[in-house]
């Protein structure tokens, strides 16, 4: 029979490892980061990590979940308020270059082949940001804020993309100032300022 | 003394056809290293897979390339090309370098593969140092310099909407189709490449404008 603490030990040893994870590959970066080292980082054996996580997949995975849960944590509420909280998240990730890599290299992988543990992960959580950026775009027009000619779901469509899309060129030129092009972007497709 | 075509000179010491089995070759062969490199970036590739993918030996594989490196390059030098002739990127008429890039997103629906390799290739190479990295810095440099004269052109027929930046329409257009890209590959219901692009333009440029 299960000792009752050892589950509840478990899910702190997660998140335990998931927080550390992420300090370390936003300082690392990505490539630099082994699996080792986030061990190390936690005071565990390789073995020992990966006995949490059923695969290098899942714990990269895991590490995006946590990532995110931290910046809505962080952001949430400034993103669905305004365009700037957005900005303020973009801008955040240019100082976490780790993470960034982490996740355009996973978000790639997973993408093209449907047997990847994560491609599921990343429909859903592409589908999630889609659909709340929707909604403040029609929370926006029922405040008269935005014009009713912006279709909600192809506008988000867009500018999840362009999101995306800037850090691949930020990624290639730490010099490029990925807030300015999304907010240019922001105010022509939604027909303001 | 006789003077022979280059045809005669060719067809002696090889055996007919062979040029052409050669060239067919070749193309199998890019077409193998573009899956292997499609499905697990450039890295976890071996010349092996690929000539595994290919029905071939490595050694025979390294006849026509002599490294994982310029097989690389070839297969992004065919791919290239024909992305030039869809695009007619440097053209001075705006309209069809814009016209150009919506047909290049309609045809990238019908070739995941190639998608799938440039997403994660370039992901894969935004790192300093890997081997496609320079390409890629390159590649995108041009491709936004002369979409920023595409939009200057626009400009200066009084097509770009104001507010609009030639050098920002030009980053945030090919930020669009890249990511486009990649949530189309996750679902091909959720995004129609094609549309969104010309969606957007459209909303940046008068594009039925004389």
């Amino acid at each position: 029979m299960a000792r009752r603490g050892s589950y509840a030990k478990g899910v702190a040893k997660r998140e335990e490892i998931l927080t550390a994870a992420l300090d370390v590959i936003a300082r690392n970066g990505y490539r630099r980061t082994s699996v080792r080292e986030l061990a190390d980082a936690v005071g565990l054996s390789q073995a020992g990590l990966l006995h949490y996580f059923s695969s290098k997949e899942e714990l990269f995975r895991e590490i995006l979940r946590k990532r995110d849960e931290v910046d809505m944590a962080n952001y949430g509420v400034d993103v669905g308020e305004s365009i700037e909280g957005l900005l303020s998240l973009v801008a955040h990730n240019s100082e976490v270059p780790g993470l960034v890599q982490l996740y355009a290299q996973v978000s790639t992988e997973a993408a093209g082949d449907p047997d990847h543990p994560s491609h599921a992960y990343f429909i859903e959580r592409y589908g999630t940001i889609r659909g709340a950026f929707a909604e403040v775009i029609r929370t926006e027009q029922h405040a008269g804020r935005l014009g009713a000619d912006i279709d909600p779901d192809t506008t988000a469509a867009l500018a999840v993309a362009v999101i995306d899309g800037l850090q691949t060129q930020w990624m290639l030129d730490p010099s490029f100032d990925m807030v300015d092009h999304l907010r240019s972007f922001w105010y022509l497709v939604t027909r303001t300022g | 003394m006789t003077t022979e075509t280059t045809a005669e000179r060719r067809g002696r010491g090889r055996p007919r056809g062979a040029y052409a089995k050669t060239e067919q070759k070749r193309a199998e062969i890019l077409e193998g290293a573009l899956a292997v490199f499609a499905k697990g970036g450039y890295r976890a590739g071996s010349l092996r897979e690929i000539a595994g993918e290919v029905g071939m030996s490595e050694a025979g594989l390294l006849h026509h390339f002599p490294n994982k490196q310029s097989l690389l390059a070839a297969v992004l030098d065919l791919r290239d090309q024909h992305s030039l002739e869809l695009v007619p990127i440097e053209s001075d008429d705006p309209f069809e370098t814009l016209n150009g890039l919506v047909a290049l997103a309609r045809y990238n629906a019908s070739v995941p593969g190639v998608v799938e390799l440039y997403c994660t290739l370039s992901a894969e190479a935004t790192t300093p140092g890997h081997p496609a990295h320079e390409y890629f810095v390159g590649r995108y440099e041009y491709t936004i310099r002369n979409l920023t004269r595409t939009f200057e052109h626009c400009a200066e027929r009084g097509l770009l909407r104001a507010g609009a930046r030639p050098s920002s329409a030009a980053k945030a257009t090919v930020a669009l189709m890249d990511g486009l890209q990649v949530q189309w590959l996750l679902d091909r219901d959720s995004v129609d490449m094609a549309e969104e692009l010309d969606t957007y333009l459209r909303g940046i440029v008068d594009l039925d404008g004389t």
